[in-house]
């Protein structure tokens, strides 16, 4: 795309939310009222290592772990749109919730991406058992973030993880640090690059059950915020992966990364938009209850402006997911500036409006008693995956000045 | 160098192709049942191939088309010969799909005949050569 | 080349890909169908829950959810191939990891026993052939039964069906495999003879009843439940498998004894509720391998033996 924006919007879902999009929409969120809100405290304030299975399974049984699994290998077959609606409702309650199953959905993104179908035989159906199953996506290490994430920062990743072929098998040895899911995951899909290349050149994804001998689940990272989930460091010492477990071939690792980054971001945009949310119809609730100078808080002009201000936010942040998520669904590769645009404006808005609706619950606000305060938490924790506002900003930036190739 | 001498050979050597894909049960029963219909838009030479259970048609669309590959016939050559894989094609656009992405991720995995049989069809047209 | 032999995993890409399956489909459970037989038992067939946790039920393919039957159709591949009965060639070249949904028809009933865990330890079904109106077994328009088709023939043109039954008076038995995970001899027994009840009763339940049951057997495996279950079967001889080189299940007819085509029509509208019964309270012994043996001595089952060519017009 050049400067110019194309005005031209062909967006028929925006106004009209498919059917079953809007009967997943609806079931996400009476589940989400029912029993995700009265135990979103107490998830909130467990020992970090703390992880409920019980409601976790619970999100398995309404299908909330195979969304995107295709529908010949049992699951629901929904697109980005379904996705982001879904994750929306989840993050309006706890963000860390929606984080487990976006998290699970980023494992099996390298195996559809794949187009390989034997190994989405071997993979996909596991989720479609009524045992829950989880799936992490290991990317992230100690001294190789962003850089994995580049196509043109891979020259000057240091430390990567390597992978060694050896006849019909690879052996990978390194080290994953923050790896959502790690701890629970049955497979995860693990990027390594290939021994002998300079950097993540040659970074290749690799489809890893868990319990493979080698593997260790170590520290779980105590984070400020999206407690529900767990952050894992996972340790590779000479682990064997059979060849017919890479995805997207040597060297594709790069490549099903940025294609991955580019779908997921709206669905990662609409958890900070449920983030924001919640937030806001917290702060309604309230602003709407609370009597102070004889009259509700909303009738007050300077908090009147306040709420406008923050339900704007909230409503263009969706309209900006929305847009994203669709145009994933409907071309490939998925798109680079409307996705990160997405996610660069939600993550600023559920700051903004956490902060605001924060200010307008006053002390209650502070408290934890009242669970704003996590959602400020949660909001500040979103900016992190994904893509940080700096890698945001460089793609959407590269984007302004690409031409396209079509 | 461009892959294919001519029209005429990319033609010839696609219409073989998606006619084998077309034999098999699977994909044949998948495109018949989910109203399947895939239009490639190639260029250098520039022709389009349009595939749907009644068969392949070159520069011809008969319907619209639920998914659109656009890529080059070299590239198209370098992708069915397996020398270029598609995960990399894509995030280097060399291929474009429009369409349902779901439709495309349950597409792309029935071409596996395709991939097998592509080098053979290949060498017997001369492409390449 | 076809193989599941352990030494061959490791050289034979087919052979790990059939073994991936194998344990994939080890992993699933279905615990929820229990739930949902309990919720909405219209939907079921039969519902039987005995000592040990174990649950058996019989649901049309129409009340399946979507998942639930590529999970039945797993786990009847993977059983398969761990038998050798399926091709991990074809299996590979085609990327399948359960059989074909593609096979089962509307009206087709699984029959499912299923461990406290919710994993299936062992399966029939009673499946139909598909047609929508019930047609003459002559009609040369008719669908043909899995076993027809097989061995490449109108069962009926070899033993002569009972007056006035169409299509939808006929049920095929396919799939009576148990988990490759049942090694105890108890419980072995003990899931056949719930199969062989929610059979029954799935038999009973049909509308129009059902009057002929069709299907193919290793004489010295398969058939002897058929005759447990006090059934006059009918063996058919002489007939020869259909399939080709890429039928999934081509190894079930090349790899066993001869696999024979077998017709039982059922003496009256009530043989099978009374076999169904005396199948019940067999399950209610204390000793289930003497009560096993004392229904078979109550009413055995008798065979007899069709040669393979077919029967004058």
């Amino acid at each position: 795309m050049t400067a110019t924006l194309d005005a031209t919007l062909d967006i028929p879902t925006l106004t009209t939310i498919p059917p079953d999009v809007a009967a997943l929409q609806q079931e996400v969120r009476r589940w989400c009222q029912e029993r995700v809100a009265p135990a979103v405290r107490a998830l909130d304030e467990a020992d970090a290592a703390d992880f409920d299975w019980d409601l976790i399974q619970e999100g398995h049984d309404l299908g909330l772990t195979r969304l995107v699994v295709p529908k010949q290998f049992g699951g629901l077959g929904y697109g980005e749109f379904g996705v982001a609606i879904a994750l929306e409702e989840l993050a309006a309650v706890d963000a860390g919730l929606a984080l487990v199953f976006g998290a699970t959905m980023l494992g099996q993104a390298p195996v559809l991406l794949s187009g390989d179908p034997r190994l989405q035989a071997r993979f996909l159906p596991l989720f479609s058992g009524d045992e829950v199953v989880l799936a992490c996506n290991a990317i992230t290490e100690d001294k190789a973030g962003c850089d994995l994430l580049i196509p043109e920062n891979a020259e000057y990743a240091v430390d990567v993880m390597q992978a060694r072929r050896e006849g019909d098998h690879y052996v990978l040895n390194g080290d994953k640090k923050f790896i959502t899911n790690g701890k629970v995951a049955k497979y995860g899909t693990v990027f390594a690059n290939i021994e002998g290349h300079e950097g993540a050149t040659m970074l290749t994804c690799f489809v890893v059950p868990l319990d493979t001998p080698g593997i260790t689940r170590g520290a779980i990272a105590d984070k400020m915020g999206y407690r529900t989930c767990l952050g894992t460091e996972l340790h590779f010492d000479n682990v064997i992966v059979p060849a017919e477990n890479v995805a997207g071939g040597e060297g594709g690792g790069v490549y099903i990364n940025v294609q991955q980054m580019n779908m997921a971001r709206a669905a990662v945009a609409a958890i900070a938009t449920g983030v924001a949310r919640g937030a806001l119809e917290q702060a309604v609730e309230f602003a709407g209850e609370r009597i102070q100078g004889g009259k509700v808080l909303w009738q007050h002009q300077f908090t009147a402006r306040k709420l406008a201000e923050m339900a704007a936010k909230v409503e263009a942040s969706r309209m900006l997911y929305l847009r994203a998520a669709y145009m994933a669904d409907t071309q490939i590769p998925a798109p680079v500036f409307e996705t990160a645009a997405a996610k660069l404006f939600a993550d600023q808005v559920a700051i903004e409006v956490c902060t605001e609706a924060m200010s307008v619950m006053g002390a209650r606000g502070y408290l934890r008693d009242h669970g704003m305060e996590k959602r400020l938490r949660d909001a500040l924790g979103s900016r992190i995956y994904e893509g940080t506002p700096e890698v945001l900003a460089l793609a959407i930036t590269e984007s302004l000045y690409e031409t396209d190739d079509f | 160098m461009p892959a294919f001498s001519s029209k005429e050979q990319a033609a010839s050597v696609f219409t073989t192709l998606f006619e084998i894909l077309l034999e098999d049960d699977r994909f044949s029963t998948t495109v018949r049942n989910e109203n399947l219909t895939v239009l490639f838009k190639h260029s250098d030479p520039d022709m389009t191939v349009y595939l749907d259970a009644d068969g392949v048609y070159v520069d011809e669309v008969p319907n619209a088309p639920a998914i659109t590959i656009q890529m080059s016939c070299t590239t198209a050559d370098a992708l069915w010969a397996g020398r270029l894989l598609m995960p990399i094609a894509l995030a280097t656009r060399k291929i474009k799909i429009s369409g349902s992405v779901a439709k495309v991720i349950e597409f792309v995995p029935m071409l596996q005949p395709a991939f097998d049989r592509y080098p053979q069809i290949a060498a017997d047209a001369g492409v390449n050569a | 080349m076809c193989t599941n032999a352990p030494e061959d995993v490791a050289a034979h890409p087919a052979a790990k890909y059939a073994a991936d399956v194998v344990s994939l489909n080890r992993d699933l459970s279905f615990r929820n169908l229990v739930n949902l037989a309990k919720q909405d038992p219209a939907l079921f067939t039969h519902f039987a829950e005995r000592g040990d946790g174990l649950v058996t039920l019989a649901v049309p393919t129409r009340h399946l959810p979507h998942r639930y039957l590529i999970g039945l159709q797993g786990f009847r591949l993977a059983q398969y191939l761990q038998l050798g009965w399926a091709c991990s060639d074809v299996a590979y070249r085609q990327a399948i990891f359960c059989e074909p949904l593609g096979v089962t028809h509307a009206d087709d009933e699984h029959i499912i026993t299923l461990s406290p865990s919710g994993r299936i330890l062992g399966y029939v079904s009673l499946a139909t052939n598909g047609d929508g109106e019930s047609r003459d077994l002559f009609d040369p328009e008719r669908a043909a039964f899995p076993v027809e088709e097989a061995h490449g023939i109108n069962i009926f043109d070899r033993v002569a069906p009972l007056a006035g039954v169409g299509t939808h008076e006929v049920r095929e038995l396919k799939r009576f495999v148990h988990s490759r995970t049942l090694t105890d001899r108890t419980q072995r027994l003990r899931v056949t003879l719930e199969l062989l009840h929610g059979l029954g009763q799935a038999v009973v339940a049909a509308s129009p009843a059902v009057r002929t049951l069709i299907g193919d057997v290793e004489e010295h495996v398969a058939l002897r439940h058929l005759l447990m279950a006090g059934l006059e079967v009918q063996l058919v001889e002489g007939t020869a498998p259909q399939l080709t080189d890429h039928d999934l299940l081509k190894h079930a007819y090349t790899e066993r004894a001869s696999v024979k085509p077998f017709v039982s029509h059922l003496p009256d509208a009530g043989f099978a509720a009374q076999q169904a019964t005396m199948l019940a309270e067999t399950l209610d012994s204390p000793d289930l391998f003497q009560a096993a043996t004392d229904m078979s001595s109550s009413r055995p089952g008798r065979l007899s033996r069709v040669d393979g060519e077919r029967r004058a017009a």
